[in-house]
């Protein structure tokens, strides 16, 4: 697999910025080009073209009448905000970079978008009040229907191997091994194979498969097996194996709302979600 | 003339006979006790420094280098050797009055230990807090909180957002960071032109609806501010919570250990509740963070450091090597450095201060023990002595800067508790210092109770010379001198007598008597000798002599090339050779003054031109007219005194003071009224009382001396010679060429007891008694002064008879 481009969307919230940060590595280490978007939500022009429409400042309290030319011009700053961002890390890091305003729904521009791109990285949420361990509307649709794999991480967290992938047999599972083992082949220093088996035999028949799809590449793969995956045991082990990054397919229960929303708090790590 | 009158060469001096000691030189003779010849001082030095009672400090007076301050110490070191050593004193930081450092005392040698406890208290909580903080326990109670405010925060939005979705209403995030509500409709914003097309009563709905939620989401908002003061006032309390652990832990060993210390366990405890509240200075910033003061960038080392200064003790005071009472001598005794000063640091452009720099001064030192200061020293120094006065008075040590004190600057200062002091001032200075400052400060006499007045002679007699001798033997042996021999020995003894200008006294003004050995021996070097001799003294005092002698030959040269007219020969009227004194520094020598009389008819008045002129100084004006009184005591009693005569000393162009010449001024006028020649071989010194009695004066041995000069430089006739009062015959410590010069008769040294004694030998006629009749022989000096004076009362009265016939005649 090749990367040529990674997508992140930007809208100059810390989460965004912290998005910027991961895909620059990414580019860097992929040898790949970013491509910034930031979208103007069509949802926000037609609130403010209400006759009541307000805002209430955070955290000032302050209330404000919100109008569609305020408004615009509120997104054309952000969008501002947003170019300069990715400029800077890319010029830093020495990485090709475009960037790219559209406007409608934000799910919908970005999952256009995503087509021309390889990798999806999004911060946990966009601006928000959620509690920590919420993930963001935004994001959620993504994992759920982006065409790409998609990067999803919190402000402080940097991507590092070695990479902790589950594998359960399914055809999204060997995707997201072969993934994991690319992306292994880059960062280097191992991949872990976490194996949910509930007896022997067909952990025996899960280590084939997992073999097969790791031959031919140069990595050197640990394996571990649980009876049953649950967020609860895949936090436990990336802590024992100091994983840098979790690869899931997109195919694992693991990704459903709540368990997700622990999972990415719990294990303090960026997680790739491939389809 | 009376046989006694012309000294023998023996009166002359007090010669100190070599043969008297049995010694061969000073290397035989054991050292004197500690004082000699200052029974008095030393009676009031020991009172002095025995009595513990408030203003009893101590002045110790007398001229300078009789060893004032040498006794003082002696006894100062003996007596507090054996007593305890006083306390050691600390400035440690006020926690409550930053500006009002705290003093306190330790047991002596504790204070630098209790230093280095605090110092290692900071060292190891500099470890002990960051780590307490590194802790799991902390970092998770620590996000507990930082969760449970998000959640708070979080909980409340969350709530409002469901509430408002229920209706189908949005809550929206915009761009600028706020929040806003939108009408939905299929999980979508209805946009205005659906939202213009709906019923008015639907839109008055959403429009109400949504104005109610605002209003409750502001209201949430403002809460926030007061969730974040209660997860700082948390966090806040679980910090305290945790170094709290840590700082007690160490703290209450050192409150267990110091006690006993009355004010220290406060201190410590003061000291824990600050390192709790101030934890943060104990954690090392973060990498990368800059530490400012004043936005200006500070070394991370320096910034720690100034942040812990505070729980540093600044040790104004440790005896720890000390034994016995402290006994100081403050050399330098500016106010400052008498009650401690307070340092300033210049940091960024300003001066800055804190209790560690506060300093000691000499008192802090004495303190609980003995101070000794030179009186002028102190009193040349601005506000010093009011500074010494003040704190004996209210018996506490009040640092402050002299600028503080006069309300002079206000830079950021310090007002340090006050030490109490309990020391004995020792004072030493001259006697006019300790009368001046008696008569000019009422304090003084309150503060300085008792003075120990030093003498600078003593008695001289064969028991006081070998003392001496031992005295000699112990600065010479102290200076690392050659031996003494007998005869160097006993021609110290002498010149001491001379020093004391008494043959029955000898100098103790020791600082003199050690710069003779010294030169003495320096000259015994100059010849190779291992002991000093009479002889290399005897040169010490000549060359000491001639190198101060400028003057003395420039006078005598003047005399003898006849600019200053000084007869030494022949007889004549009116006029006799006066003898003065003169001191140059160290250094006195005579010299003889032309005093001329001259007389005419008058009003009984004696002119002194040296009075009318302002040259004559008052004792000079009292001696003068002294004279008329003897002249109408003794003469005409039964008429007026009808004469009037002036009196001058020649050649005098300064200030005459002293009445020594008062007895050679009535010579004058005596030759003057009787018209009898005086010899101008003979000078004369000596004051005069109304009943025409010779009253001794002081420099007798200088006058001689300078007159000796003048006729020996002349050529001694036999004839030359000095009259002295009798009285002053014990002073007479004259010089060997002098004494060689009676012996062989070339010159001669009379003692008068009167008047008439003098006149006799001067004018070689008979002064004269009154015989019954009350009438003085014929030819006699009397009868021809009061034959004189008849002649001008009598005339004086037939001048006013006289002008009466011419009044009558004209009317």
């Amino acid at each position: 697999m090749s990367f040529r481009r990674i997508l992140v969307a930007l809208d100059a919230s810390q989460h965004s910025l912290a998005a910027l940060e991961a895909a620059s590595e990414m580019a860097v280490r992929m040898k790949a080009e970013l491509l910034g978007v930031f979208v103007e939500d069509v949802n926000l022009l037609r609130l403010a073209g209400l006759p009541f429409a307000r805002e209430v400042g955070f955290p000032s309290a302050i209330s404000r009448e919100l109008d569609i030319v305020a408004m615009d011009r509120a997104l054309k700053v952000v969008a501002a905000e947003a170019r300069r961002a990715i400029m800077i890390v890319a010029e830093r890091a020495r990485v090709r970079w475009s960037f790219r305003i559209a406007r409608g729904s934000v799910v919908n521009e970005l999952l256009s978008a995503a087509l021309e791109a390889d990798l999806l990285v999004l911060g946990k949420v966009s601006r928000g009040f959620r509690p920590a361990e919420h993930l963001g509307s935004t994001a959620l649709s993504m994992i759920a229907r982006a065409p790409r794999p998609v990067l999803i991480l919190e402000p402080g967290i940097s991507v590092r191997a070695p990479a902790l992938v589950v594998f359960e047999g399914s055809e999204a599972a060997r995707e997201a091994l072969s993934f994991a083992a690319d992306l292994s082949g880059r960062f280097g220093d191992g991949l872990v194979v976490l194996i949910a088996a509930s007896t022997s035999e067909s952990l025996r028949q899960l280590q084939e498969k997992a073999n097969e799809v790791l031959t031919d590449r140069d990595v050197d793969a640990r394996y571990r097996s649980m009876a049953s995956v649950n967020v609860r045991a895949l936090i436990d082990v990336a802590k024992l194996e100091k994983a840098g990054m979790l690869v899931l397919p997109r195919s694992s229960r693991l990704i459903e709302h709540e368990d997700f929303q622990r999972l990415v708090a719990g294990t303090r790590c960026p997680v790739f979600v491939v389809r | 003339m009376k046989p006694t009158a012309n000294l023998k060469a023996q009166q002359l001096r007090n010669r100190c006979d070599p043969a008297q000691f049995k010694f061969e030189t000073t290397a035989d003779l054991e050292d004197p006790a500690p004082v000699i010849g200052q029974p008095r001082a030393v009676a009031a030095v020991q009172f002095g420094i025995g009595i513990r009672r408030e203003g009893y400090h101590l002045f110790a007076m007398g001229p300078t280098g009789v060893g004032k301050y040498t006794i003082v110490r002696r006894f100062l070191d003996k007596r507090a050797a054996a007593e305890e050593v006083p306390s050691d004193w600390c400035y440690v930081h006020n926690f409550q009055q930053a500006h009002k450092p705290h003093a306190l005392r330790f047991p002596s040698g504790q204070a630098e230990k209790f230093s280095r406890d605090m110092e290692r208290l900071t060292q190891d909580l500099r470890t002990a807090i960051p780590a307490a903080f590194e802790t799991d326990e902390y970092r998770a109670r620590r996000h507990g909180i930082d969760a449970e405010f998000s959640e708070r925060q979080d909980t409340a939005l969350e709530e409002i957002r469901q509430r408002a979705a229920k209706e189908e209403i949005a809550m929206m995030h915009t761009p600028s960071g706020g929040f806003a509500f939108a009408p939905m409709r299929h999980g979508e914003p209805i946009d205005p032109e659906t939202f213009a097309k709906l019923p008015e009563k639907e839109r008055n709905r959403i429009a109400t609806l949504i104005a109610g939620f605002q209003e409750e989401l502001e209201e949430i908002i403002q809460q926030i501010p007061k969730f974040r003061r209660e997860k700082q006032h948390k966090i806040r309390e679980l910090n305290r919570a945790v170094t709290g652990v840590v700082v007690n832990a160490l703290i209450d060993e050192l409150k267990k250990e110091y006690r006993e210390l009355p004010d220290v366990p406060k201190y410590l405890a003061d000291v824990q509740k600050d390192i709790v509240d101030n934890a943060e200075d104990f954690r090392e910033a973060k990498e990368g963070e800059q530490v400012t003061l004043f936005g200006m960038p500070l070394p991370q080392a320096q910034a720690a450091e100034t942040a812990l200064r505070r729980y540093r003790v600044n040790v104004l005071i440790d005896h720890n090597s000390s034994n016995g009472a402290p006994v100081i001598y403050e050399d330098n005794p500016s106010y400052n450095n008498l009650l401690g000063r307070i340092e300033h640091l210049q940091q960024m452009g300003v001066l800055v201060t804190d209790f560690t720099l506060v300093k000691a001064g000499a008192l802090h030192r004495a303190n609980g023990g003995y101070l000794i200061i030179e009186a002028l020293k102190l009193l040349q120094q601005p506000f010093a002595w009011e500074g010494l006065k003040r704190a004996l008075r209210s018996g506490e040590i009040r640092t402050e800067s002299l600028g503080q004190m006069l309300s002079l600057i206000s830079t950021v200062s310090l007002e340090p508790e006050p030490i109490p002091l309990n020391v004995k001032v020792v004072l030493v200075g001259e006697r006019l210092l300790y009368y001046l400052l008696h008569n000019l400060d009422p304090d003084f006499g309150e503060l300085f109770k008792v003075v120990a007045d030093f003498e600078e002679t003593m008695e001289s007699d064969v028991e006081a010379n070998l003392v001496y001798a031992q005295l000699i033997a112990s600065i010479a042996r102290k200076e690392g001198l050659r031996r003494f021999d007998r005869t160097g020995v006993a021609r110290v003894i002498e010149h001491s007598s001379r020093l004391a200008g008494d043959a029955e006294k000898l100098s103790i003004e020791m600082q003199k008597i050690a710069d003779l050995l010294r030169e003495a021996d320096y000259w015994a070097g100059q010849t190779n000798r291992n002991t000093v001799n009479g002889d290399d003294v005897q040169r010490a005092i000549d060359t000491q002599q001639h190198r101060s002698d400028r003057l003395r030959k420039r006078l005598q040269e003047e005399v003898q090339r006849g600019t200053i007219l000084i007869d030494t020969a022949g007889e004549t009227v009116g006029q006799v050779n006066g003898l003065s004194v003169f001191q140059l520094g160290n250094f006195s020598f005579g010299h003889p003054s032309r005093i001329t009389a001259r007389v005419r008819l008058g009003t009984g008045k004696v002119v002194d031109i040296e009075r009318e002129v302002e040259l004559g100084g008052p004792i000079h004006s009292k001696g003068v007219l002294i004279l008329s009184g003897f002249l109408a005591g003794r003469f005409v009693p039964d008429k007026p005194l009808s004469v009037s005569a002036s009196i001058v000393f020649e050649q005098s162009y300064a200030g005459v003071e002293g009445d020594s010449a008062s007895s050679a001024e009535l010579y004058a006028l005596l030759s003057a009224l009787a018209e009898v020649p005086i010899k101008q071989c003979l000078a004369v010194t000596g004051s005069v009382n109304q009943h025409g009695q010779v009253q001794p004066i002081g420099g007798v041995n200088e006058k001689i001396e300078g007159f000796f000069d003048i006729c020996k430089a002349r050529g001694l006739t036999g004839e030359h010679g000095v009259i002295i009062p009798a009285a002053n015959l014990r002073h007479l410590m004259l010089r060997n060429e002098v004494i060689e010069g009676v012996e062989t008769g070339k010159f001669h040294i009379y003692a008068v007891e009167t008047i008439d004694e003098g006149i006799e030998i001067l004018t070689g006629l008979s002064a004269g008694k009154r015989d019954e009749m009350g009438k003085f022989p014929d030819g006699s000096i009397n009868q021809r002064v009061e034959r004189r004076l008849t002649e001008f009362a009598e005339r004086a009265r037939a001048f006013r008879e006289g002008a009466g016939e011419v009044e009558r005649q004209e009317k």
